[in-house]
């Protein structure tokens, strides 16, 4: 057992030796495996973030279309899409004639979606592609168009989707960043909150069992936890690569969630970051159009998407001053039983105590390790955002220690 | 000297919020965002750096005291704590130390964390390791809750009276 830090932080400057030991230690899906690999090569042979200009995203953006098509292609309109604190985006409209470049002349407004250096969310922009093709069908998601896995022809890997019109916030409260304890209104809020619960269990009840999709996805075997398994590792992981400092409840933690982790009952395709502030919707209506950022989504567990969207990160206090509102939508224990009825089948209380262990100890990773990395790094165009999120991680290891202290009485 | 801190953070922020946010009305959202973020940041060192030296002293000796109960602990069941005894004993050398800048009392912080995190890693299994994790919890609370003081300048907090008060302000 080594104790010893080294002079020289081994996390920013990883060897060799540092990243073959964290592959052994903690064993994960195999595209998991190579954007985390690829994250820590990144880091150390450079060159750390650099601005892009919109000009080179419209060229490598043409030449990756053009290459995917083979054809040539007009892009107009170019400009930056704000939002979210992972991804640079551009949008842009497409002069084409089609696929096959033997229809009408049209266009097509679209959304170029590249990784930075480092991010919050290493991911792969091959599963984002995936897993929101898998579900076009039942969800309303934005189109996906063609992805640059690799960086070919982009500074980063990236995809492009089709632009879903919609407000991400409500016009009155349009300050949260990112989305962290958005408050949507009453009014709004009991138009949305049904679609929330029942889309995620649309979601969930998606059968995709001897279907040819989502070839990245490591498929689970039910009745194994080692789907489960991988999870926590990949988590633990990001930690072991990340962190800025140690914290001894997270070893702990970790500990249990080996430990306990339930055997999988049924595979579901989990969006992994369902919550408020990641889908778009039309106020007018009270209509959720799109739901977005699916870079983390897994098969596995449903509890797991439940327990996310309750976490405390994600609440804020009803108009009555007493209820909280999970992802601003209803009391945690309203949104499982809301979700229990559009389900149809009733939740598992272990599961959802392990899953709500597992999902603030992720959200602590996330915060105090890879937020705090990556802007320490000078990984991302939105540095002073990462670093101010990375602050939240106080409150969320706090909630860890009293959540995982209940569960385990 | 003229020039504290205290004073050089005030004016950026005032030319930041009153001078430099008003013309950007129109700008994109991003720009306006950061720019609130990069404020944010200011008040945070604004609001802080006069306390940092008692904070992280603070912080050192909690998990110096820490360290040695996690040793007492596994001591007690023949558990080897060369280690732990190293660090703590490192630990109360530069608080003493008159010289120390509190940069020191950080790294030596990460130390201690560091060492007991991998003592609890490497427990799985032995005599000790439920009284451990227990202990570890314990501890956990009190820290984390003064790292949340800390932070609070950020807004985070649901409930911020709820919060105790700071240790690190006499």
């Amino acid at each position: 057992m080594t104790t010893d830090i080294p002079a020289i932080d081994v996390r920013r400057h990883p060897d060799d030796a540092f990243v073959a030991d964290v592959r052994a230690r903690f064993p994960v899906e195999r595209e998991i495996d190579e954007i985390l690999t690829r994250k820590l090569r990144r880091r150390r042979e450079g060159p750390g973030f650099e601005a892009v200009s919109i000009d080179t995203l419209i060229a490598g953006t043409r030449s990756m279309i053009e290459a995917r098509l083979g054809h040539g292609v007009e892009i107009a309109n170019a400009r930056w899409l704000s939002g979210g604190a992972s991804k640079l985006q551009m949008v842009f409209d497409l002069h084409w004639r089609g696929a096959d470049d033997g229809g009408p002349p049209t266009t097509t407004t679209m959304v170029l979606r590249m990784e930075p250096a480092a991010s919050v969310t290493e991911s792969s922009r091959r599963r984002e592609f995936e897993v929101i093709a898998a579900v076009a069908d039942i969800l309303p998601v934005p189109a996906v168009y063609w992805v640059d896995a690799d960086a070919e022809y982009l500074p980063y890997p990236a995809l492009i989707c089709g632009f879903a019109s919609g407000a991400a916030k409500p016009s009155h409260d349009p300050g949260k960043v990112t989305g962290l304890g958005q408050n949507y209104g009453p009014e709004l809020r009991a138009r949305l909150a049904p679609q929330f619960v029942g889309l995620l269990a649309k979601l969930h009840a998606h059968d995709i069992t001897g279907r040819d999709v989502m070839p990245s996805f490591d498929r689970p075997t039910i009745g194994s936890n080692v789907s489960i398994l991988r999870q926590v590792n990949a988590a633990r992981r990001i930690w072991e690569e990340d962190r800025i400092e140690d914290e001894p409840l997270m070893a702990v933690v970790y500990k249990w969630l080996i430990g306990n982790a339930p055997p999988l009952d049924r595979l579901s395709i989990v969006h992994a970051d369902y919550r408020s502030g990641n889908f778009l919707f039309d106020e007018a209506k009270g209509e959720i159009a799109a739901w977005l950022d699916w870079e983390g989504a897994v098969l596995g567990d449903r509890h797991q998407d439940l327990t996310y969207a309750a976490l405390p990160l994600f609440q804020h206090l009803g108009e009555d001053g007493a209820s909280v509102l999970a992802s601003g939508m209803m009391p945690e224990q309203d949104l499982y039983d809301a979700y229990a009825a559009a389900a149809g089948e009733p939740l598992d209380p272990v599961r959802l105590a392990y899953f709500g262990v597992f999902n603030r100890y992720l959200v602590c990773v996330l915060l105090l390790a890879a937020a705090a990395r990556a802007s320490a790094t000078r990984g991302t165009h939105q540095d002073v955002l990462l670093n101010h999120v990375s602050a939240m991680g106080y409150a969320t290891l706090s909630d860890l220690s009293a959540y995982f202290r209940k569960v385990t009485a | 000297m003229n020039q504290s801190f205290e004073t050089e953070l005030q004016v950026v922020l005032r030319a930041l919020g009153e001078v430099v946010l008003p013309a950007l009305d129109g700008a994109e959202k991003h720009v306006v965002e950061q720019l609130h973020l990069s404020m944010a940041a200011l008040d945070f060192m604004r609001q802080r750096l006069p306390h940092a030296g008692r904070f992280y002293r603070g912080e050192l000796t909690a998990y110096a005291t820490h360290a040695d109960a996690v040793a007492d602990l596994i001591a007690r069941h023949g558990g080897g704590v060369a280690d732990l005894r190293a660090q703590a004993e490192a630990a109360r050398t530069l608080l003493s130390s008159p010289t120390a800048d509190w940069s020191d009392y950080v790294d030596a912080t990460r130390r201690l964390r560091n060492v007991i995190a991998c003592v609890v890693e490497g427990s799985a299994g032995a005599p000790y390791e439920a009284d451990l994790d227990a202990l570890v919890i314990a501890t956990a609370t009190d820290l984390h809750l003064q790292s949340r003081v800390w932070c609070q300048p950020f807004g985070f907090e649901l409930k911020p009276e709820t919060l105790p008060g700071a240790t690190w302000i006499k």
